[in-house]
């Protein structure tokens, strides 16, 4: 990605590891704080997962609806914030 | 000097750095050309103001600074119009000023924000924009299109297997399968366009809305004085252009569906707004385009004044609510951090008394200060308590100097302050408390509408600028920045270097700034917490 200038998340939580020297991709996780109730917040900022926790993803329904990350830009999905975390434990983010 | 009619324009995202009036810090908008004749037609005859802020971000927010003259991001987020609050169509109607609005932004309309349109004479509102709640027809929508605003009809996504089971079983499976749930579809967005002609700009939103105040000037007759609003929604996206302008800035085919016109906000080099270069640069190029649409239609206005013979008695106010990183910085969008591409925002004023016209002016103004500007601008007075300093003054060539300082940013995240030469930015802690100030049970972010109650809701008259109570209801921080920031503006226009480590002493100085801000502004004891501010 190439930009004028282009800010390397300084001090964000999770820019994510894409460049070429990444030896493994993980995986970019996000998360909007209108879908976390504070003991899901609390879980996942506790958790070893890098979950970047933002505002609004503007994925409003989806958000008012049920638990979800967004996970290399896609939308992960499940009962709660737990199972959304164990499902990134164990690596399988697509089981379409 | 006399009271005169006001018109009071408002361009949604409008990057100043894309308008010929203002310098670009970055190679690619320069690069582009993009076109303004008619803005800079305009900024050739009136106050141009190079060190103008936004305040409470982002679209909803600076309405209701313009609007009130109350800069809510200390108090409260996203939402309506209070109760206590007094807004300029309301004063300008007491003091006998015809009041009309027009407008095609949906947000003004929908669920949460009630009051931004009632108290005008007359409102005309321009359907279809963004995800307005307008057509529901076609059912078969526009494949290419849909794809160009953000769907992925490839189906290859990380849905669990019942989600995307119960896709396939949905006759109109191209679509998500909670579209049909979702508050705020993409979906509206290709369906209320259905019917409209690439190569006809009229069908689009910037002609209808511009072509409807012009006409409006020219029939409008009889009245004393009048204050015509015009709140246009455009550059916002979809970046989705007619002809020319969809062509005007990039050889790529603008239909092309792996092209995106409605990109997520975030990091571009990774997450859902990733973009690759060539999705960046086509973006880039519609947005340009969007700008060139925008000041082909303003111009129509400029001539209806023209041909009126109005400009002798009337102010004319264009501004926008904030600009959008294309890239720069490695975000897309207007949620992250507050730099000077978001933040700094144009503003032109013309009066035709005005001795700085045709004049550039470099005093720090801020985004809630055109409230008390239009309504004096009108001869009435804004009432006491708000946040709003008149810019009459120096429009009047009475003053040089306006504001020590400028405070901006989104409520629940982090705060910026400028004093002109440098910007500030100070991280939210999340561990501190946050809290929401309104009358009604609001919820800032979406979907706008809480089915259910908050926990540990107060109420009281907490607020420094009405007795009327509020709830007090507490809601989650989050920040971007994580720590300061400091950036000489002066020097460094890109704002590509932190220099809050090397400059410890103008570090201490924006700190002491954004105190004496904090207590002008008779913040609520929890803000000085929450940005680390000692009282």
């Amino acid at each position: 990605m190439s930009s004028d200038w282009t800010d390397h998340g300084e001090g964000t939580t999770n820019p994510g590891e894409t460049g070429p020297d990444a030896e493994v991709a993980s995986p970019t996780v996000e998360c909007c704080i209108d879908n976390l109730d504070p003991d899901s917040r609390q879980e996942i900022e506790a958790s070893e997962a890098s979950v970047d926790i933002r505002y609004c993803l503007q994925r409003c329904g989806r958000c008012y609806k049920q638990p979800f990350f967004v996970v290399d830009g896609e939308a992960l999905t499940g009962a709660d914030h737990a199972t959304l975390l164990e499902t990134l434990e164990s690596g399988v983010t697509h089981d379409a | 000097m006399r009271d005169l009619n006001v018109l009071f324009i408002s361009v949604d995202s409008l990057r100043r750095d894309m308008l010929g009036a203002y310098d670009s810090p970055f190679d690619w908008v320069t690069d582009l050309g993009v076109e303004t004749p008619n803005l800079d037609r305009f900024a050739e005859k009136a106050i141009t103001f190079d060190n103008h802020y936004a305040g409470s971000l982002p679209c909803m927010p600076a309405r209701r600074e313009w609007d009130t003259g109350i800069q809510e991001f200390l108090w409260r987020g996203w939402g309506p119009i209070e109760a206590y609050d007094t807004t300029l169509a309301e004063k300008a109607r007491n003091n006998g000023v015809l009041t009309k609005l027009l407008t095609d932004h949906f947000h003004l309309f929908q669920h949460g924000s009630s009051g931004y349109y009632e108290d005008y004479h007359g409102f005309e509102f321009v359907r279809g924009h963004e995800d307005d709640l307008w057509r529901t027809q076609p059912y078969e929508a526009d494949e290419d299109l849909l794809q160009q605003v953000g769907y992925d009809l490839d189906s290859d996504r990380a849905e669990t297997t019942a989600e995307v089971t119960d896709a396939a079983a949905n006759p109109n499976h191209v679509l998500d399968p909670y579209d049909l749930g979702h508050y705020r579809p993409r979906w509206k967005y290709v369906r209320n366009v259905a019917e409209f002609d690439d190569e006809d700009e009229t069908d689009f939103f910037a002609a209808k809305v511009f072509s409807r105040a012009a006409d409006w000037l020219r029939t409008t007759s009889g009245w004393d004085q009048w204050l015509l609003r015009i709140d246009e929604f455009d550059v916002h996206e979809p970046f989705h252009c007619p002809e020319p302008y969809a062509s005007m800035y990039t050889d790529e085919d603008p239909r092309d569906p792996e092209l995106p016109v409605w990109p997520y906000y975030g990091r571009t080099d990774g997450g859902q707004a990733a973009l690759t270069d060539r999705e960046l640069a086509f973006i880039r190029s519609q947005f340009a385009g969007k700008v060139t649409m925008v000041d082909t239609w303003l111009g129509r206005v400029f001539d209806a004044l023209d041909a009126q013979d109005l400009w002798d008695e009337t102010a004319v106010v264009i501004t926008s609510d904030h600009g959008f990183l294309l890239g720069e910085h490695g975000w897309i969008g207007k949620m992250s951090p507050d730099f000077d591409l978001v933040a700094q925002t144009p503003l032109f004023v013309w009066h035709p008394d005005a001795p700085a016209s045709g004049k550039t002016v470099e005093a720090l103004t801020s985004a809630v200060d055109l409230h008390a500007t239009v309504l004096d601008l009108l001869g009435a007075e804004s009432d006491a308590g708000t946040h709003s300093e008149s810019l009459l003054p120096i429009i009047q060539g009475e003053a040089t100097e306006h504001r020590d300082w400028a405070l901006y940013g989104w409520w629940h995240s982090d705060i910026n302050v400028t004093d002109g030469t440098h910007t500030y930015m100070t991280p939210i802690q999340e561990d501190v408390p946050l809290y929401n100030y309104s009358t009604t049970q609001m919820s800032a972010q979406s979907p706008f509408t809480p089915t259910s109650g908050y926990e540990g809701a107060e109420s009281g008259a907490f607020l420094p600028y009405t007795d009327v109570p509020v709830w007090r209801q507490q809601y989650p921080s989050a920040s971007l920045v994580r720590q300061p920031r400091l950036y000489d503006t002066d020097a460094d226009p890109r704002q590509s270097d932190n220099i809050v480590t090397e400059s410890p002493s103008v570090t201490a100085e924006m700190e002491d700034l954004l105190q004496g801000a904090l207590e002008t502004m008779a913040a609520p004891e929890e803000v000085f917490e929450q940005y680390g501010i000692d009282r």
